[in-house]
């Protein structure tokens, strides 16, 4: 007999096994909390696994696979946890989960249709900021405030996990298909998509609590219907699908933005409510450069760039045409570089003659408008 | 008529699941809408067609004899399949 405490899903719970394999398997979630419950395994628990996947290969039509008793103590053991865990409103979701910039999207489908493919090249896009949570089956903690994703020592073929949890942002069904598109789908047609990749118990109550868990899972996160084929595009057309878009991937993956202004910073030149941006990617920048960066803070900013500081680090002092002050950026944080703007449906480039000469005034009107803006605070001063 | 079993039922989105509590048909899950669902209730007492169809007339809108071939089609299909 072993045993061990483990964390899953936030819920610890005593693990009493025959063999060593699956304390083995769960030595990342070993915790030193106390026990909320203890999970048991006995022979007969391996004996209804062994033939639980005879049936499963015989309805696969699969050759009979021959599982060692520790292997199949491991599957008895997340069952037993599954049925456990719905008391706590966690269930158990068959999928390949991967999270990028901190929120999850969960990719189901029947086995062998390439979900993993699909994580993989996930994260082969989005390098640093992806990784996988669970690439078989995590655990979901839904409630009416929404849903946790946890990952589990479960975690399919290639085991990749880890041991955290993300907000569930999306779930969408996968389907191989020769092109890559993606919509919304309707949850009331996903049913049994959704009941096929669920864990829904034998027990009578077990069940109903299961399906109780699905009618929030549809109401809190977003489905979606993934037609892909591994080319590294399906993991964009996905992605954009799906998530919140920033402005780095859509720079990134459109090669160019086109945005409304917001403020009066950058008057006279450019206007709220009339003008819009064209700005296509850039990590370096030139005197008089309109530039798109990001402050420390995780505001976007267009603003000039009035001075290009040399030194061991080039910088830049940058400050907005209606402004007076400048602040110094790091290359590290420019975004792009506006070529063009449009006005009232025309489109003038930076390259145009008069916009060069625009920039020519401009620039000298620094010390101006720091005089102006002087005399200005002083006048209300004085008349307040 | 009645139903041979008791089913409860969940929603899951806009579909109403119905599982028989019998450990014999455990595995049988009907899908309904939330006007079949409404009809499996009634058919749990000793019931006809034309009181389902006069109790769902009083809570749905709708034309009284599409509710009532709604309810025979409904009871057709539980009967086709045992359940009643």
């Amino acid at each position: 007999m072993f045993q061990g405490v483990y964390k899953f899903a936030n819920h610890c719970i005593c693990l009493e096994s025959i063999y060593e394999q699956v304390q083995l398997l769960c030595a990342d979630y070993r915790t030193s909390e106390p026990a909320e419950a203890t999970l048991s395994i006995v022979p007969e628990d391996i004996e209804f696994e062994r033939e639980a996947a005879r049936l499963e290969h015989e309805k696969e039509g699969l050759p009979p696979a021959d599982f060692t008793p520790e292997y199949l103590e491991t599957t008895a053991v997340y069952r037993k946890m599954a049925n456990l865990m719905l008391q706590w409103d966690v269930l158990l979701f068959h999928g390949s989960a991967v999270a990028v910039d901190g929120k999850c999207y969960l990719f189901a489908a029947k086995s062998g249709t390439g979900k993993s493919t699909h994580t993989r090249l996930w994260r082969k896009t989005f390098g640093e900021r992806a990784f996988m949570v669970n690439d078989d089956k995590p655990l979901l903690h839904i409630t009416e405030k929404g849903v946790q994703l946890f990952g589990t020592p479960w975690d399919g073929k290639h085991h990749l996990s880890r041991n955290t949890s993300c907000p569930l942002q999306a779930l969408c069904f996968l389907e191989r298909g020769e092109t890559n598109r993606i919509q919304k789908a309707v949850p009331n047609q996903m049913i049994k998509r959704l009941l096929t990749q669920s864990f829904i118990p034998k027990d009578f109550q077990l069940r109903l609590k299961a399906l109780a868990l699905l009618d929030i899972l549809c109401k809190q996160v977003p489905f979606y219907e993934l037609h892909c084929n591994m080319d590294p595009e399906a993991a964009v057309v996905a992605y954009r699908g799906m998530a919140p878009q920033k402005i780095e991937d859509l720079l990134r993956f459109d090669g160019m933005l086109i945005h409304g202004i917001k403020g009066v910073s950058m008057r006279p030149l450019l206007h709220q409510d009339r003008d819009m941006a064209i700005i296509v990617p850039a990590t370096e920048a030139h005197l008089h450069d309109v530039v798109l960066f990001k402050r420390d803070n995780g505001q976007y900013v267009l603003h000039r760039v009035t001075r290009v500081v040399s030194g061991e680090c080039v910088s830049y002092e940058i400050t907005g045409d209606n402004c007076v002050y400048p602040e110094r950026v790091e290359p590290r944080q420019l975004l792009g570089v506006m070529t063009h703007f449009v006005r009232k449906g025309v489109k003038h480039s930076v390259s145009d003659p008069w916009y060069k000469c625009y920039v020519r005034i401009w620039s000298f009107t620094p010390r101006i408008r720091t005089l102006f803006n002087f005399l200005f605070r002083v006048a209300n001063k004085v008349w307040k | 008529m009645k139903l041979k079993d008791t089913y409860t039922t969940q929603q899951v989105a806009d579909v109403y699941l119905a599982m028989a509590q019998n450990k014999e048909n455990q595995n049988r899950v009907l899908r309904m809408n939330k006007t079949g669902a409404r009809i499996l209730e009634l058919l749990h007492k000793e019931t006809t067609e034309e009181e389902i169809t006069a109790q769902l007339c009083q809570e749905f809108e709708g034309d009284a004899a599409a509710i009532g071939e709604s309810v025979h089609r409904f009871v057709e299909q539980l009967k086709s399949t045992g359940l009643v």
